[in-house]
């Protein structure tokens, strides 16, 4: 067969197409499970991080990391009463937050007057994390400029519930500016802010712009990032709202 | 006909990919401002250059000339997708801090350009060791701006302290401009500076 002809092209083509792909699928399936482990572990690692029993930078074995999760105890709350759902831990471990609020008996549509993490719908449950001392670790997540931002937000279980840490572990913000919001510096300024008030109203805002007086109840936002900013400060008043994590902070 | 050895030690100042052809400049800005992804991403390009070009000039007497491009582009994905795989399996914080860069090794042209170049016209043996070679070339000039960023930048090079940053409590004021990417764009114009008043048959015609 002549080297340009239509059948040689076409032979040409699929072949390497179908070695290529034998190659590719024999490395993405054979490593699977060491990607999965990675993939828990990092998770492990940013619940851990939200606390502060890891810091950001330093190296911890994977042990070490499976070792300090094991003293928290995972739960299941029903958002918007607050109240812990009695499961099996298998059940807690099975439990998918993202597929969870993505089918229809297991999540609610949130009213769009009310959406302002800008998320659609959301499942009823979550799976939070508390610590011996009696802090919570709450999973959260909303829009900002360019994706679905990831945190954890670690509070104490004091009355205004004292911030102990917020981690965004996975988001798609312009690299340098949104972007910093997995910054350790930023996200280091909301320790030790207060989320509700004396009353035990909602009160934590992330403030745009410079010059800003910043107080307990308030952090500096993003410099060059106000979508971003708006972003984290909107799914912190939806996630710990009276519509989610509201009543659960109100009686704990 | 040419050695094996100019083959592969050529690439590295003689035919620098990036001094001389100013090729795969991209990523030579982003990930050198430490010096750990930079050795990873050396690696992976090293790897990726090296068995293209030997699967390139296995079949490069089957190639159709009409499809030639788009033969190479989809073996240097598939090698990039492999090499990709691995790092999320066994390397996954440096694997986190790149993970784009790492894809964008498709377009880095220095692959495509060997392929195109010199794995279409020589045997397989050469091909590879050409792959190598100017893989080092590639690695040669990331080190070079990878270890000048990190250690002026921060003080530090792979995690250790070699000046103790004014910010740690130590002497030494840390230079911002080095960690941010145009910096790559000064310290790679040093590189070819330097090369060419070692070379000078590198230097261009005015």
């Amino acid at each position: 067969m002549h080297k340009d002809s239509i059948g040689k092209i076409l032979f040409v083509a699929i072949a390497l197409c179908a070695v290529c792909a034998v190659v590719v699928s024999i490395a993405s399936v054979g490593l699977r499970p060491y990607q999965e482990k990675n993939k828990s572990l990092d998770l492990k690692r940013n619940v851990l991080l939200a606390i502060g029993a890891v810091k950001q930078g330093e190296k911890v074995s994977g042990e070490k990391i499976e070792e300090i999760f094991s003293k928290l105890t995972p739960r299941l709350v029903e958002l918007g009463t607050g109240r812990y759902v009695d499961a099996s831990p298998e059940e807690i471990a099975a439990f998918n937050p993202i597929e969870a609020a993505k089918k229809p008996e297991t999540s609610i549509v949130i009213p769009p007057a009310k959406d302002i993490a800008g998320i659609k719908r959301r499942a009823k449950l979550a799976r939070i994390y508390t610590t011996e001392d009696g802090r919570l670790i709450l999973p959260i997540y909303g829009k900002g400029l360019w994706s679905t931002m990831f945190a954890y937000l670690a509070v104490q279980p004091d009355a205004q519930h004292t911030i102990d840490g917020l981690v965004y572990y996975q988001h798609g913000e312009t690299p340098g500016l949104g972007g910093e919001v997995d910054n350790p510096l930023w996200r280091g300024q909301f320790v030790g802010k207060k989320v509700l008030d004396g009353s035990g109203k909602y009160r934590l805002e992330v403030l745009k712009g410079t010059g800003n007086k910043l107080d307990e109840y308030s952090a500096d936002g993003m410099s060059g990032a106000t979508i971003t900013t708006r972003g984290v400060d909107n799914m912190l008043e939806y996630w710990l709202g009276p519509d989610c994590f509201g009543p659960l902070l109100a009686s704990s | 006909m040419t050695k094996p050895k100019e083959v592969l030690v050529e690439p590295i100042f003689e035919q620098n990919p990036i001094a001389l052809q100013v090729l795969g400049i991209c990523s030579a800005l982003a990930v050198t401002s430490k010096l750990a992804p930079t050795l990873i991403m050396c690696v992976s390009v090293i790897f990726v250059t090296a068995m293209s070009n030997a699967s390139v000039a296995l079949i490069r007497k089957q190639i159709p000339s009409s499809i030639r491009i788009i033969v190479q582009m989809t073996i240097i994905a598939s090698l990039v997708i492999v090499v990709e795989q691995v790092l999320k399996a066994y390397a996954f914080d440096v694997y986190k801090t790149m993970s784009v860069f790492v894809s964008l090794i498709i377009t880095n042209c220095i692959v495509m350009g060997r392929a195109e170049a010199f794995a279409m016209k020589n045997p397989v043996g050469m091909s590879f060791l050409d792959g190598i070679g100017n893989g080092l070339g590639y690695s040669a000039v990331l080190l070079f701006v990878a270890v000048i960023r990190e250690s002026l930048g921060s003080g530090k090079l792979l995690g250790y302290t070699l000046m103790k940053p004014v910010t740690e409590g130590g002497w030494y004021p840390t230079n911002g401009l080095l960690l941010l990417p145009p910096s790559a764009f000064f310290i790679i114009g040093i590189f070819i500076w330097i090369l060419r008043t070692w070379k000078k048959n590198q230097v261009e015609a005015a």
